[in-house]
């Protein structure tokens, strides 16, 4: 029966993960298509959009030096479903499933009780902030299994010692997969350390040789990302610690001291720095964030609901102190895997972020499990208990996913950057009628747009491309083919030409034939053409 | 002795100012934003759903209530309790919830819960920082309690 119920789980995590993938978010965003469009590259001339064959260690794509993993996990799936949103999104939404199996097998392994590893693999299916990321092209979801199984494998270690293998091994791939995790996996591996501290000495040969081969498929990135600039670029630009209103603020209070030597103590930059980080560490406990709306960045929410149910809220609250008050023994590793996760994200800017703070989704699932296990155990109407609940958990979801389908694609189509696939498709027929193209930048990196949706071979467009790099080392694509990326169009006067600008922005003198609007009817592009 | 520490510890506390909330609702502005809010997400819906599966998603008690919940949930934001308490203050206030939980005291529990939400029809959501204080301290108390 129980074995039933997690078919229909996993039945449900696929459902919800897979209907209407391509329609719901709206459109691809320019990293989705970045990644999909890098991989067809890697499929029909193992170089990837710059020309490099299989990297290693990153992909350049516009700058932002991508990491490989989830690149290579969308080879496959261009082979199998072509050249499409669906076959791009599909890598997320396969190893968000993925995910919700092990967390079920990673729950029995902590609690060994069938009925909480399936509530908490049944949570994690329904939760909003996984959906987010199943449904789009996170390379963080895919991330979030990885090290997911690797914590499950590393606690396997305590029965068989090879398993330490298989455990180093996903904790490297998510490292490869996505840049937050090279953040989380030091300090979880730190956690588990101390958590299996008996095995790890019993066990040490294993162990060290294990660490061994991890230390040598690490290097490579490891070089990359602290030897280059163009390793160091994502985190210079995101990091609180390059900010310098709490050096400015240190300055002004020690002047106000008249820089006397005590003066130089307290008022330390390093204190103020620290207050910063602090803030952005707490801020990932906000219950508006957790429980009502979710990231401020409606591409990684909604912003109807919360990153979690609310009933989840009612849920967790008990399963935190049946944990402490039991002193069960995985509380370490769980409280530990919660208290680090926001250590990494709090470094950057913009708190709390739940893309970056994905490794830490399925704890607070597991922990509701365990509360709803032990309440259940412990009231006396235990039918009444289900029963409300079911109620509560079903007009949850049917909100959400009303909020979800209905609202979400509606809201917030110009934040997918909904449009340019439609835009691509009106100047497709036209595009061989006329000697060039003009497409304005403004909403950037229009070229990737016109690769993928025209499937350009990727050996044509890099005989043809024309591409600088600015001073941040992000990558500028000029031109290829017959089209000329701008965003000063007035100064390409050409006959026999088509314009895609922003809307009102056409040249003098060009016939308009169509204006592109995303979902909520505001104009994204006028396209025109100069006879 | 341990009153006189626990005094000079909610003495310091007091001491320290209190900043204002990242997020000033009440109950004014929660009666404000009710109407654009049904007005905007019914017609979003649009005409072609069923009037009835609008009326029971986006109702007035719906959006009432997920008002209140999160300007209840805003006056527990951690970073507003940090800026008020500092990192000290933040860890005792959290022991008192735990202390509470541990000892079911019920006024304290009853006082704890109800003071966000008796907040809520106070103007000034400053006065959130007054009962971080208070909670800390006795959190305090409680914490040099487990010391013989």
């Amino acid at each position: 029966m129980k074995k039933y119920i997690l078919v229909l789980i996993i039945l449900t995590a696929a459902v919800l993960r897979l209907y209407h993938l391509e329609k719901v978010p709206p459109s691809l965003y320019w990293d989705e298509i970045s990644l999909g469009y890098n991989a067809y590259s890697i499929l029909k001339i193992a170089r990837d959009e710059h020309g490099k064959f299989l990297p290693v260690t990153n992909f350049g794509a516009f700058g932002d030096y991508k990491p490989p993993g989830y690149i290579y996990a969308t080879v496959p799936s261009i082979a199998i479903f072509d050249l499409t949103e669906f076959a791009v999104r599909f890598p997320s939404a396969f190893f968000g499933i993925l995910t919700v199996l092990t967390v079920y097998f990673l729950t029995k392994k902590l609690f060994v009780r069938e009925t909480i590893a399936l509530t908490a693999a049944l949570f994690l299916a329904i939760s909003p902030w996984h959906l987010q990321f199943s449904r789009a092209a996170f390379e963080s979801n895919m991330a979030l299994f990885f090290s997911t199984a690797g914590i499950y494998f590393f606690i396997k270690f305590k029965d068989k010692h090879w398993y330490i293998f298989p455990s180093l091994i996903c904790f490297l791939t998510a490292m490869y997969t996505f840049t937050g995790q090279r953040l989380f996996v030091p300090f979880i591996l730190i956690i588990l350390g101390l958590q299996f501290k008996e095995e790890i000495i019993k066990n040490y040969k294993s162990v060290l040789l294990a660490i061994l081969l991890f230390l040598v498929l690490f290097f490579p990135l490891f070089k990359f990302a602290t030897q280059t600039i163009e390793g160091r670029l994502r985190f210079d630009e995101v990091t609180i610690f390059k900010d310098l209103k709490p050096i400015n603020d240190s300055t002004e209070e020690r002047r106000i001291d008249d820089f006397k030597p005590w003066a130089n103590i307290i008022h330390n930059r390093r204190f103020f720095f620290l207050h910063e980080y602090l803030i952005n560490y707490f801020d990932a406990f906000n219950p508006s964030f957790l429980f009502f709306k979710g990231d401020i960045n409606p591409r990684l929410s909604p912003q109807t609901v919360g990153e979690l149910y609310l009933f989840d809220l009612f849920l967790i609250l008990p399963g935190i102190y049946f944990l402490i008050k039991n002193k069960h023994k995985y509380a370490l590793l769980l409280f530990g895997w919660i208290l680090i996760s926001p250590l990494g994200p709090a470094t950057a800017r913009e708190t709390p972020h739940a893309l970056r703070m994905a490794h830490i989704l399925p704890t607070f699932q597991i922990i509701a499990a365990l509360g709803l296990a032990s309440l259940y155990s412990l009231l006396r109407f235990k039918k009444s208990l289900i029963i409300f609940l079911s109620g509560i958990v079903a007009l949850s979801i049917f909100s959400y996913l009303h909020f979800y389908y209905v609202h979400y694609p509606l809201e917030y189509s110009g934040e997918w950057q909904y449009g340019y696939k439609q835009m691509v498709n009106y100047v497709s027929p036209l595009y061989p009628k006329v000697d060039k193209v003009f497409v304005s930048d403004y909403l950037g990196r229009a070229y990737i747009n016109f690769l993928f949706y025209l499937k350009k071979d990727p050996y044509e467009y890099l005989k043809t491309a024309d591409v600088s790099r600015d001073n941040l080392f992000f990558y500028n694509v000029n031109s290829f083919d017959k089209f000329v990326f701008t965003n000063n169009m007035e100064n390409f006067d050409s006959g026999n030409s088509l314009y895609v600008s922003a809307p009102g922005h056409l040249p003098a003198g060009t016939i308009k034939l169509k204006t592109v609007i995303d979902l909520n009817s505001y104009p994204v592009f006028d396209i025109g053409i100069k006879p | 002795m341990k009153i006189a520490i626990t005094m000079l510890f909610a003495i310091f506390l007091i001491l320290k100012p209190i900043s204002t909330p990242s997020n000033k609702c009440n109950i004014n502005t929660i009666f404000q934003a009710m109407p654009p809010v049904i007005w905007y997400e019914q017609t979003i819906d649009g005409k072609d759903q069923p009037p009835t599966l609008t009326r029971f998603i986006h109702n007035k008690l719906n959006i009432f209530s997920s008002q209140m919940a999160k300007c209840y949930a805003y006056r527990l934001d951690p970073v507003d309790i940090y800026r008020s308490l500092g990192i000290l203050g933040l860890f005792f206030w959290v022991y008192f919830a735990w202390a509470m939980s541990q000892y079911l005291n019920k006024p304290l529990i009853f006082a704890f819960l109800l003071t966000p939400f008796i907040t809520i029809f106070i103007p000034d959501p400053r006065i959130m920082g007054y009962s971080y204080k208070i909670f800390a301290s006795i959190g305090f108390w409680y914490f040099l309690k487990r010391f013989k």
